[in-house]
């Protein structure tokens, strides 16, 4: 028995689509960040997967390096939500983003 | 090897579900931190160390963010959903709906590795991609914290210091 591309694809598809459904659905800014950063994670597995598997062509390592420079980039959005609540200076307010627009 | 993927998977999955599904901050944070570890395990068992190891720093970086921002488990409005429950449902089910035609109708071409064998090759990206996500830490810690503003409608400087003066 072994594990084919499509198993973890479908991991990371279904990851993809909980994150998805908290930034539409979720009131709350910080777990708003953490969806988007759960869509992140997904890229992340997909390319692991893709890398693993040889479907980059011509890259052993392109997959990785690839997800590596995504994994880095939800780091930057992990900062900009930190900044976002440092600089506010209302962490209750902010944290809901209904108030944000009265 | 087997068990070990399906059980990550299936911890991914549920960690997920628990940042988007659980009320409490406090555990929406677990779950989130949870689930970062999760990937960054099937990242290592998929044979990417590397993609694992940086995973596991975006994880020990969001957990340290989640205890550290004043007031966010202490003072933060709990995790409630919005108004807009059914399209957020709607989104999910049609990504999923679109992957998994993908995922059923794709036919996989293996290539032979070639080039970029080396961790080398992607270096200075790698390294620009580091430098910017450096520079956005130290900037956030070097932000003045600002102080907790009453709430309320934003006055201008000028009819405030009138008020003041009254």
């Amino acid at each position: 028995m072994s594990v084919g591309i499509s198993t973890i694809l479908g991991i990371s598809a279904g990851l993809f689509a909980i994150g998805a459904f908290g930034l539409v659905a979720k009131r709350n800014l910080a777990v708003i960040l953490m969806s988007v950063n759960l869509m992140f994670a997904a890229a992340v597995l997909a390319l692991a997967a893709f890398s693993r598997f040889n479907l980059v062509p011509g890259h052993r390592l392109g997959g990785q390096a690839f997800a590596v420079l995504v994994a880095l980039t939800s780091t930057g959005e992990v900062m900009l939500g930190l900044g976002l609540v440092r600089v506010a200076g209302r962490p209750r307010a902010i944290m809901a983003v209904d108030d944000l627009a009265g | 090897m087997v068990i070990a993927i399906y059980g990550a998977g299936a911890l991914v999955l549920i960690s997920g579900l628990g940042v988007v599904l659980l009320r409490s901050l406090d555990q929406v944070a677990m779950a989130f931190v949870g689930c970062l570890l999760m990937v960054a395990a099937l990242a290592w068992v998929l044979g990417a160390p590397v993609v694992a190891a940086v995973q596991l720093a975006v994880a020990i970086v969001a957990a340290a963010g989640l205890l550290v921002v004043p007031g966010f488990r202490r003072e933060a409005a709990p995790s409630e959903f919005s108004g807009q429950l059914i399209p957020g449902a709607i989104a999910a089910v049609a990504i999923l709906a679109l992957m998994a035609v993908a995922l059923l109708r794709a036919t996989w071409r293996t290539f032979v590795p070639g080039t970029g064998t080396t961790w080398g090759e992607y270096l200075v990206g790698l390294v620009v991609a580091a430098l910017v996500v450096l520079v956005a830490a130290v900037g956030i810690l070097s932000l003045p914290q600002a102080r907790e503003r009453p709430t309320g409608p934003i006055e201008a400087p000028a009819a405030r210091r009138k008020r003041d003066r009254r």
